[in-house]
Parts: C-alpha cells; sequence; structure tokens
C-alpha cells in the first residue's frame, strides 16, 4: 500500500486560522485535540452516537469523530473554548448550564452546549419538545436532561432579551 | 479507531471525478457526507486507498423541473426538512428525513449517500420505490437512469456499477391535494428502523384513486408493496381496506430475527405502520 | 455542628457547582486532555477472544520486532494476584483465560497505530474450555470449574469462598420459623426474575497514563473513584512501596462504580514499569469499555413469599444466584449487600436468604450505581405488587403496612433507625395522584401508574475512613485537600459548603482540590454514596478545627474566653466586645497581643471519620447487632403510557421520594434523583448486554441503546425527606445510588397496571410487551 503524503490543512477555529500537517485519515477531533490542544470537545464513542465531539462547522452541528479534517479545510470552526464572549464573560449558554445545573461529570458538556448553540440559532425559541429533539445526538449519562433542557431555555429567554424566569421545578 | 490510510482527492467536477474513480480502479471510493463510510473505515470494514470527494461538484439542492423534483445526490437530510419545495410539494421526504439518525447525522448525512449504499436499515430508498424515483449514475462512459424500484438487488448490492456516482434523484411530484405518511417504529430514536412502511394516496370523491406504499427494514432490499396499494385503490380507506393493505404488505416481507425483536414481532408491527401511515394519509388526503 | 442553628446560611442552600465555570468553557481537565508531549507512549491490550481456555503458548517476538514497539508485556512478567476483597486474577492472564476480552498481553508503542499493529502479531494459541454462562448452572456440581485454586486466594473474613466450586461467595440469612411463616400466610407465591449484565456506560471511557521516573517512583494519572484503592491494589500486585506510587485523579466524566477498585490501570502501570521513563496512556474504546473494565452483574432471583389476606408479610425465601464473571473485584460484596438487604425495605418475621456469588465465563463483574440493589429490587417490588394484586389489596396499603419503621428489626436483627421511609411512599403516591383513575385516551394507548420502594446501605468494610486538611490562605480564603472523587455528583460543591459552614466564610471562598495521592489525605473510596456522609464528616471536623485555631488565638491576644467568639462571613467577632477583625488578617500571621507580639500562626487542620460500630455477622444465619452504618429509603412512583400494538413504553412521569437525612445542597440532590431516575429508566426499557456464549454481540450504541433526552420523561417531580442521621454530617446520608433502584420494577409495576402483563426479565423492550400481550388478550 501506497504511504500517501500529509496534506497541510488550514481551518479557521474560533477565528483563528489553524494549519497542521497531516494525514488525510487525519478526523477533525484530532486535528482540534492533538495538534491545536482544543481538548474542550471529547471523545466519547468514535462511532458518531455520543455526540461529545460535537462542534459548530460553516453553521451545522458536526460531530467531529466522523469528519476527516481534510474535508473541512477552508471551513469556520466553533468549539467550546469559542463560546465565550472576548472580554472573557461566559455566553448565556455557557452561564445557563453552570447555573441550573445542566451539567453533572462535564464531559458531554462542552459538546451539549456547542450543538443546543446551533439549534438556538435555528429556533430561538424552543418547545421543550424541540429542544430535546434538538440535543438527541448528545448522550448524557449523568442528569437525567432535566436542567439540560432548562438550562437551554433559560439561555433562549436571555438571548431573547427577555427578563429570566425561574424555571418551575 | 483510527481508518487506514488512504490519498484524499476533491475534483472539482463529475468529469473529473468519474475520470479519477475510473482511473483508480477498486480501490477508490467515493465520499459524500462520510457517515456511512467512515465508520466503517475505522471498524477497517472498509480500507479503500483512495478516497474521492464529491463535496465540490456542485450536486446540490432541491428544485422543479416541470412536475418533477430534482434532488442533488449531496443535499443533505437537513437541507431536505428546511426546503420550502418540498414542504409545499413533497412533504413525505420532510417526515422521513426527521426520523433519521440526529441532528448531527443529518446535517452531514446526504440524500445521494442514503439511497445509494443499499442498506436496507436506511430510510431513504423505501421512500424512493414509493414515489417512483429516477436514480442519475454517471459513469466514465456518460450518465444513465435507473428506476429506484429496479436499483436494489440485496442487502448493500445495488445497479450501482464501479466507478459510478450517483448524481441526482428526480420524482414526478405527488399530485397536489396527496395524503402522504411515514410511519417508523424504532428501539429508540436515531435507530434504525424495527419496521416502517411509506404511503401516498390519493382521494377523490371519498374513494382511494391512487396509492403507493413501500416498506423499510423487513427484508434484504426496500419493498414496494403494490398488492397493499391495490387493496386501497377504489375504496373508501376503510378499516377493511386498510387491513387487507397490512396483510398484503406482511405478505411480502421477509424481516430476520435480530437485535430488534423476532420475526413474528417485526412483521406483526409492520402491519400497524402500514395501517397507521394509511389512517394518517387518508387524514391528509384532500 | 458548633455554630447556633438560627445562623445557618450555608448548609440547605443550592450554590452552583463550584467547577461549572471550568466544565462549561471546556477548561475543566480530564486525563486525556492532558498533555505529555511527544515522548508518550501509546498502550493497547491484547485480549481473549474465547471465554474460556488454558493458554498454550504466547509468542510476542514478532510485535517485540516491529519498530517503533517500545514494551511487551505478558502474564509471566507480573504473575501477583490482586483483587479488592478476593484475589482472583491477575493484571494479565497467566495460564488460563476466563472471559471474552480478558488481557492476556501489553503493548506500548510510538503511535496508537504501531500498537494496534503489533497486537496483531502476538500469536497466543489456546486450548478452549467449556464454559459457564448461567449462574444458576455456575452454581451447581456440574459446572465445569473456572477457578481450581480457589482454596488457596487470599480473601477479606466477611467474604465466604466454596473451595470445589464456583462460588466465590454464600451469605446466609437465617431468622424466624419458616414453617410457621408459611403456616400464617393466606398466599404464598414463588416466582424467578432475570436482570442481564448492563454497562456504566460513563461518557469519558477508562484512561490512565503512567510514568515511572529514575529513581523508580510511578505516576498515575487515572480517571478513578478510588485513587487511594488504585494506590493500595497496584502497589500491592506489583510490589512497590505505597510511596513510590502516587495516583492523580484531574477531572472524571463520569463512573457510576465502573471506575471504583482497578480494571485496565494495572497494565497501563505494568508497561510503564518496562517504558525506561516514557509515559505510557491506555485509554478503553467504546467497545473495550462495554464488556473489558466491568459490567454490572446479571441476576436470577428466586423470590418466594407468603401472605396474609390482609397483606402482612409472614416468611420469604429468596435466593440470589450472582453471574458474577471471570473474577470478583466487587461481585462477593454486592452479595453480601443483597443478603443482608435482601427483603428489601419491609419487616419480615420469617427469613431464609442465599445470596450465592458465581464465576461465570462472562464479563468482570464491578460496582454499579445500586450495588446490588436496583437488580433484587426489580423482583422483590414486583413480587409485593403481585401478591396485592392476587389479595385483592392496594400496593401502596401493602407496602406501608410492612415496610421498617423506626426500631423495627431488620433481616440481619438490627433495630432500624429513625427513617422516612412511610413518608417518602405516602408523598410518592400522592404526586402520582395514586388511586384516581388514569384516563387513556386512545384505545391503543393505555395509561397505567406503578410504584416501588426501596432501601440501601452503604455496602462496605465496617470501618472505611475519610479524612480532610483545611488550610487557610492569606486572603482568608480556604484550601480543602480530600481524598474523595468527585464524578458528577457534586461532592467538591457539597465540601466546599461544609469547610464554609465550618469556618464561618463564604462558599466563594472556599477551594477544593482534586486528587493526588501525594498531597490528599485518606480517602477509602468514592463508592457506596457515602462522602456527604463519610468525607463530610472528616471535612468538617477539619473546618471546626481550623475555626477553633482561629478562634483560640483570637481569644488569647483579645484576652476574651473563645466561646464569645464567632467567625463570619469571613470576619472574626466577639460578641463581647464587640471588636471584630478580618480573619485575611491572622490566619497565616497570627494575631497581635497588646505587648505588640504574635500568637497563632498559619491555619492547617485536619479531620477524620471512620465509623467504629459496624458488628460481623454470624457467618451461618447473618445475625450481628449492627450490620451497616445507615439505610438511605425512598420510594418512585411512574405513570406510563402502552402502545398495545407495538409494546412501546413511554414513561411520561417519573416522581422520586427520598429520605437524605438533611439536603445539604437540595438541588445537587434533586439533580441525582433526576439523574439516577432516567438511568434507571434506561436500564429498565433498553439496555442489556447481549452475551452468547460470552462474546458480546452489542458492545456499541447502535444495538446498546442509553436514553437520550427524548427518552427521559417530559415531568419529574423530585421531593425531598429529612429525617436526620444520627451521625451524619447535619443530619445528612448519601442519597447518589438510591435514584435508580427502585425504577425499574416501578414502571414493570405501571406496565402491569396498564395492560395487566408482567415481565419479568429487563429490559422491558417493547417485543417483550408485545409478545406477553398476545397470550394475554385485553
Amino acid at each position: 500500500m501506497s504511504n500517501p503524503a500529509k496534506t497541510r490543512v488550514t481551518i479557521n477555529v474560533n477565528g483563528k486560522d489553524l494549519s497542521a500537517e497531516i494525514e488525510p485519515r487525519t478526523l477533525l477531533i484530532h486535528f482540534l485535540r492533538e495538534h491545536h490542544n482544543l481538548t474542550g470537545p471529547h471523545i466519547g464513542c468514535e462511532t458518531t452516537h455520543c455526540g461529545a465531539c460535537t462542534v459548530d462547522l460553516d453553521g451545522r452541528s458536526v460531530k467531529s469523530c466522523t469528519l476527516f479534517a481534510v474535508q473541512a479545510e477552508g471551513a469556520k470552526v466553533v468549539t467550546i473554548e469559542g463560546m465565550a464572549n472576548a472580554d472573557g464573560s461566559l455566553h448565556p449558554l455557557q452561564a445557563a448550564f453552570a447555573e441550573h445545573h445542566g451539567l453533572q461529570c462535564g464531559f458531554c458538556t462542552p459538546g451539549m452546549i456547542t450543538r443546543a448553540y446551533r439549534l438556538l440559532q435555528e429556533n430561538p425559541n424552543p418547545t421543550d419538545e424541540e429542544i430535546r429533539f434538538g440535543i438527541a445526538g448528545n448522550i448524557c449519562r449523568c442528569t437525567g436532561y432535566q436542567n439540560i433542557v432548562k438550562a437551554i431555555r433559560s439561555a433562549a429567554q436571555v438571548m431573547a432579551g427577555q427578563p429570566r424566569k425561574e424555571a418551575a421545578e | 479507531m483510527i481508518p487506514g490510510r488512504f490519498t484524499y482527492h476533491r475534483p472539482g467536477s463529475v468529469g473529473e471525478a468519474v475520470k479519477l474513480l475510473a482511473s483508480l480502479g477498486e480501490e477508490a471510493r467515493p465520499l459524500a457526507g462520510g457517515h456511512s463510510l467512515i465508520p466503517m473505515m475505522k471498524l477497517r470494514l472498509a480500507q479503500p486507498e483512495h478516497l474521492v470527494d464529491l463535496g465540490k461538484l456542485g450536486l446540490k439542492g432541491i428544485r422543479a423541473e416541470g412536475a418533477d423534483i430534482v434532488l442533488g445526490a449531496i443535499t443533505t437530510q437537513a437541507e431536505i426538512i428546511d426546503s420550502a419545495l418540498l414542504r409545499e410539494r413533497a412533504p413525505i421526504l420532510q417526515e422521513a428525513a426527521q426520523v433519521i439518525a440526529d441532528p448531527q447525522v443529518r446535517y452531514q448525512g446526504t440524500i445521494g449517500g442514503n439511497v445509494a449504499n443499499g442498506d436496507p436499515g436506511n430510510d431513504m430508498p423505501g421512500l424512493m420505490l414509493c414515489l417512483d424515483a429516477r436514480y442519475s449514475l454517471t459513469g466514465a462512459n456518460g450518465s444513465r437512469q435507473v428506476a429506484a424500484r429496479d436499483f436494489y438487488e440485496a442487502a448493500f448490492f445495488t445497479k450501482l456499477q464501479p466507478g459510478e456516482i450517483l448524481t441526482e434523484i428526480r420524482f414526478a411530484a405527488p399530485a397536489a391535494g396527496h395524503g402522504w405518511a411515514y410511519e417508523k417504529l424504532k428501539r429508540k430514536i436515531g435507530d434504525y428502523a424495527v419496521a416502517a412502511a411509506a404511503v401516498v394516496l390519493t382521494m377523490s370523491g371519498g374513494k382511494c384513486n391512487g396509492a403507493s406504499i413501500a416498506l423499510t427494514n423487513v427484508a434484504q432490499t426496500p419493498l414496494l408493496a403494490a398488492d397493499a396499494a391495490k387493496a386501497l385503490i377504489g375504496t373508501a380507506v376503510d378499516d377493511a381496506a386498510i387491513d387487507a393493505a397490512a396483510k398484503a404488505a406482511i405478505a411480502i416481507s421477509d424481516p430476520t430475527t435480530d437485535t430488534r425483536g423476532p420475526v413474528e414481532y417485526r412483521r406483526s408491527v409492520l402491519g400497524v405502520m402500514v395501517r397507521r401511515a394509511i389512517a394518517r394519509a387518508k387524514t391528509r388526503a384532500r | 455542628m458548633s455554630q447556633p442553628a438560627g445562623k445557618r446560611t450555608v448548609i440547605g442552600a443550592s450554590p452552583p457547582r463550584i467547577e461549572g465555570r471550568e466544565k462549561v468553557t471546556g477548561a475543566a481537565t480530564y486525563v486525556d486532555d492532558m498533555q505529555f508531549g511527544p515522548s508518550l507512549l501509546h498502550g493497547a491490550l491484547k485480549r481473549s477472544p474465547i471465554a474460556h481456555g488454558r493458554i498454550v503458548r504466547i509468542d510476542a517476538s514478532r510485535a517485540r520486532a516491529l519498530p517503533g514497539v517500545r514494551v511487551v508485556v505478558t502474564g509471566e512478567d507480573f504473575p501477583g494476584l490482586t483483587g479488592l476483597y478476593l484475589k482472583d486474577r491477575r493484571i494479565f492472564a497467566l495460564d488460563r483465560v476466563r472471559s471474552v476480552g480478558e488481557a492476556v498481553a501489553g503493548v506500548a508503542a510510538d503511535t496508537p497505530e504501531i500498537a494496534a499493529q503489533a497486537l496483531d502479531l502476538i500469536e497466543v494459541e489456546y486450548e478452549e474450555l467449556p464454559g459457564v454462562f448461567d449462574p444458576e448452572y455456575g452454581a451447581s456440581p456440574e459446572a465445569p470449574i473456572i477457578h481450581p485454586e480457589l482454596a488457596s486466594y487470599e480473601v477479606v473474613p466477611f467474604v465466604f469462598p466454596q473451595p470445589g466450586t464456583n462460588i466465590s461467595n454464600w451469605f446466609k440469612v437465617r431468622k424466624g420459623d419458616m414453617a410457621q411463616g408459611w403456616a400464617e400466610a393466606d398466599l404464598v407465591y414463588e416466582h424467578k426474575y432475570r436482570v442481564p449484565h448492563v454497562q456504566h456506560v460513563p461518557l469519558e471511557t477508562h484512561v490512565c497514563v503512567a510514568q515511572q521516573n529514575v529513581n523508580g517512583k510511578i505516576t498515575l494519572w487515572s480517571s478513578s473513584q478510588s485513587p487511594f484503592a488504585q494506590r493500595n491494589l497496584i502497589a500491592k500486585a506489583l510490589h512497590i512501596d505505597h510511596s513510590r506510587l502516587r495516583v492523580i485523579t484531574p477531572y472524571v466524566g463520569g463512573g457510576f462504580g465502573s471506575k471504583a477498585g482497578v480494571s485496565m490501570e494495572g497494565a497501563a502501570v505494568a508497561l510503564a514499569m518496562h517504558a525506561k521513563g516514557r509515559p505510557v496512556k491506555l485509554r478503553m474504546t467504546r467497545e473495550e469499555e462495554f464488556h473489558t473494565t466491568f459490567v454490572r452483574q446479571g441476576l436470577v432471583a428466586i423470590l418466594k413469599m407468603g401472605m396474609t389476606k390482609d397483606g402482612r408479610i409472614t416468611a420469604m425465601h429468596n435466593r440470589f444466584y450472582w453471574d458474577g464473571g471471570a473474577s470478583t473485584e466487587y461481585g462477593v460484596n454486592i452479595t453480601r449487600a443483597a443478603g443482608y438487604s435482601g427483603t428489601g425495605p419491609y419487616y419480615v418475621p420469617n427469613i431464609h436468604v442465599d445470596s450465592y456469588c458465581v464465576y461465570t465465563n462472562h464479563p468482570v463483574g464491578g460496582a454499579m450505581r445500586g450495588f446490588g440493589m436496583p437488580e433484587i429490587h426489580f423482583g422483590i417490588e414486583q413480587h409485593i405488587d403481585e401478591m396485592a394484586h392476587r389479595l385483592g389489596l392496594d400496593p401502596v396499603e401493602v407496602r406501608l403496612k410492612n415496610c421498617l419503621k423506626d426500631g423495627d428489626e431488620t433481616l440481619t436483627g438490627m433495630p432500624m433507625h429513625p427513617t422516612g421511609l412511610s413518608e417518602c411512599i405516602r408523598k410518592a403516591a400522592a404526586a402520582i395522584n395514586w388511586g384516581q383513575e388514569t384516563v387513556s385516551y386512545s384505545s391503543t394507548k393505555r395509561h397505567g401508574k406503578g410504584l416501588a420502594a426501596m432501601w440501601k446501605a452503604p455496602a462496605m468494610p465496617p470501618n472505611p475512613g475519610s479524612s480532610a486538611l483545611v488550610r487557610l490562605n492569606e486572603d482568608g480564603t480556604a484550601t480543602v485537600s480530600i481524598g474523595g472523587v468527585d464524578i458528577g455528583q457534586g461532592a467538591l460543591t457539597a465540601m466546599a459548603q461544609f469547610a464554609a459552614e465550618g469556618i464561618g466564610i463564604r462558599v466563594e471562598d472556599v477551594r477544593v482540590n482534586t486528587v493526588d495521592t501525594d498531597y490528599s489525605p485518606y480517602e477509602w473510596q468514592t463508592v457506596a454514596s457515602r462522602l456527604t456522609w463519610s468525607m463530610g464528616n472528616a471535612v468538617l471536623r477539619a473546618a471546626d478545627a481550623a475555626r477553633t485555631q482561629v478562634l483560640q488565638a483570637v481569644a488569647e491576644a483579645w484576652d476574651e474566653d473563645i466561646s464569645d467568639l464567632d467567625i463570619v462571613d469571613g470576619q472574626v467577632i466577639s460578641y463581647r466586645s464587640e471588636e471584630s477583625i478580618p480573619l485575611k488578617n491572622i490566619c497565616i500571621d497570627g494575631v497581635q497581643r497588646k505587648d505588640g507580639t504574635f500568637v497563632g500562626g498559619p491555619v492547617v487542620a485536619q479531620g477524620r471519620f471512620m465509623p467504629d460500630y459496624v458488628t460481623p455477622l454470624d457467618p451461618e444465619t447473618g445475625q450481628g447487632p449492627r450490620a451497616v452504618v445507615h439505610f438511605t429509603t425512598g420510594c418512585q412512583a411512574v405513570e406510563v403510557e402502552v402502545d398495545t400494538e407495538t409494546g412501546e413504553v413511554q414513561v411520561l412521569k417519573i416522581v422520586s421520594a427520598y429520605d437524605v437525612g438533611k439536603a445539604i445542597n437540595p438541588e445537587l440532590v434533586r439533580t441525582q434523583m433526576e439523574g439516577g431516575a432516567v438511568q434507571g429508566l434506561s436500564t429498565a426499557l433498553l439496555e442489556g448486554l447481549i452475551l452468547d456464549h460470552g462474546v458480546p454481540r452489542n458492545p456499541n450504541f447502535t444495538d446498546y441503546r442509553i436514553a437520550t433526552a427524548v427518552d427521559a420523561p417530559l415531568e419529574t417531580e423530585n421531593i425531598i425527606v429529612e429525617v436526620p442521621q444520627d451521625d451524619g454530617p447535619f443530619g445528612a446520608r448519601g442519597v447518589g445510588e438510591h435514584p435508580m433502584v427502585p425504577t425499574a420494577p416501578a414502571i414493570a409495576n405501571a406496565i402491569y397496571n396498564a395492560v395487566g402483563v408482567r415481565l419479568d426479565s429487563m429490559p422491558l423492550t417493547s417485543e417483550k410487551v408485545w409478545a406477553a400481550l398476545q397470550n394475554n388478550d385485553i
């Protein structure tokens, strides 16, 4: 079998162009984690199920374990590390997950928040049911999802400029 | 979970792509959304030496051409769900796309990949049978059209020849006022169907004057349930007709016992899916 | 403890998690996120493809010759036996493999690809032996013996292996007069229930990195619930001084019991000992996680119960056959816990319980959330329901009549401590509108309600210890060091609350360190829902001691009585002189006396806790004055919708009510209830490893299904009941595991209520419901 040459791939990640000389078989998750130390997206299954590796790519939520980095050449990627505001203040989703106990062990959280971000971009005022279907590609084993749904609902209100309601228990 | 090594190609046109595939021969595989192929490569169940990325061939998009609806092969499930044209003219595709996998996969998974790889678990092939779609297959020797109803030979075996790319899907939009439904029973969200049924029908004067029914994941290939559809024609789509259709559908099914349940269960719930899909399609027909 | 109750502000409040910001920004570091640079070696394990066999030959020469391969080790390199309670396994199989996936060799190489290639080059020849794939059969005299050397294994005194059989522990309870119990009963009912192997599925699979330095000291970075137990077991197995093995545990991506004890970590240390100073990483794939770390044991339970026509339980004869797998890290103790809890939370006068841990050629059983209780309650709570139904009685009333009340004798003869069990049952039933008919809106969608009660004690040796260190910093903040691990349950936050309360500072001013065995004080393990209670006591005592150090210095400097002094929000105040001074001014440099000299100094305080009252039980009868430290009790009620045509079950609502003694952080308590209920739902409806002659057929997320947000109920209600625990910090007892214990039987009872079919094996899949409905025309 031939030993194909490495290729230079450049991807705009969190607003910065990041490059690496990589084999074509390098997956996007490894490009991020191993070549650029962006370890927020996690590896939970490597089989496109758990969603822990979710990042935003050109306005779509993708599981970065099932995409070769070469496929993302020239794309704009946002990871959890790029979610906070420039001044370091948290994105409303990040703040809501922390405040409403939308996390326990935290391993699924970066993928969950990144996915919720795209969901709210597309549907700024989702029902609980739409939230649940919208995060069906992200497994959380700790929370039972109730507080994740609550956090996303609350963040949607903040992002819409509505006064924050204390979610009913 | 590391795929084998390969050389990556990103042609800029269909012509270039088929030329590449022809010259690289059997060691090359086309790459669309990659959500079937990449997992197989990680498991080393597929070890192509070359991947030809179809992402930049201009095969995206959904358009109307006269009475036909045309879908570019690289159109994603998410784009299908968002399409105003499909909402108007062929909403059954949206109903089906919404029960495929999960949101992330739907952004990446393509209609072409879903119908071309011959996986009996995929949902869209059944829809294509139901809608009597035609596939445009392009190879080094030019293009040809194959009816979806002729395309599937066995699990993972189709009429697609090595070196050919499925570029386009085309079907006549169902008549205005048609009723439709895709009913899918799955073990849980994101899963392949235990059994699923696609129904498109038209009613006139309280009687059914056109019907098409197809079945997913109850045989080696998707199945067109012609006798089931026939059982509805000329009837008021009453309980007796629906029962007859369900029986006809079950009769042609050939599911296997697997982690989705024993054969008798899968047959029985296939009947339920067919009944529910017909009943819902009827309420939507005008 | 030392402060007047009226002043309390931190205990019972719900501050958000102290590590929340790190976790929502991606900054929280898990083991796989740590950077070790280019010298990192990638480890991989060669695993047995067969369930049971003799190893005839291992030839690793071709693997050793592969460029980039740095280490290859096999069982011969590390022949010592290890195990938490019963030393019955090795890091690598030596002469015999006992399960598919058992490690027979390990490699470390420059890249993961080379490591994978090297595994393929290791040749292993096996001579297959007949296997044992069912625990009842395994316990029978006909079964082939899996551990012929059982008699020679080292074992703790409260575990009773039966050499010459496959039984690694046999726990017995004999109480009362069985003949009389059956005679008094109006109904005697016997039934068999089955629970399959399930897997914990932490989102982060097992991962660790080991490195040995030139002095021989080894550091193990490990995603672990038991850093100290790992140090202890690995040090003993590999003959390393404990002080030369350092275990560091950063954030852990979920555990649920799977990361308790040692599974693959010993292999990483073994590889590192041959890697000439290079760090070696071992990370399990999801497939490996599913069957080679730990699984929850399978169970066959044969239950027989007698009841009078007015609903009084007269006797129970329960047999539990645990499918312990190839070896038993925790299985023998799960068997014991099931034995001493084997009646469920009920007063029963006449009892015969046998709980057997049986070696099989299945994956190794480990601890999992609930530690045997979800498994035994699946049968017990359906059995009670069924008997109530057969006698025409209300299942809630039957439970209230028989459930343990303060002072009732448990099956091991221990008087029940004050418990809110009856209150939990009443409140859960009320919240689901028990007794009110539910309307089914469609002929094919039937609604039903079900309820199940539970109890669970921390299952552990009689004397597991906790310790804590509290140090005050120049700015008046506190640094708390503990040896327990926050695996998501919120331990860091609860400990910060104890420290803040004990010292008299704000929660925001407390930092709690993750574990480094070189610097953190000892903690037995993060298991058994024991941290809030046990480690909480240690932290509270340390905080109290720190506060006392401060106040003693102030009392001397100001010439006041310590009882007139207090620390409130970081200010030391005197109620007598009404003087005050910021804590930060004195907690390092001491307090200035009137003559200008100083008293006190850097505040460093320790606290420790160990239960000193648990007694042994009689090996023949299981009787003894105090079997356990305490029981947490509770109840769940659910409402389901059953599709009579497809068998699909949708859980509409789950109500959880638990007696937690005292909720230190009520919001965190509720998150445990919700998370546990959904994990319970997932195991009830979806999960189960399919083992075909020991070969796992579904070690992946396609065919082993975990509940998503769509599968979780839309509505949950969480009810906190507080009957204080006498030795709990502020009365607290644990609730981490309990919320998944009664979920499966509650759902099964609700399915029965909805459509009249009873399912005696988990998971309660659509096809099982459908099949049962075919035989039970409704």
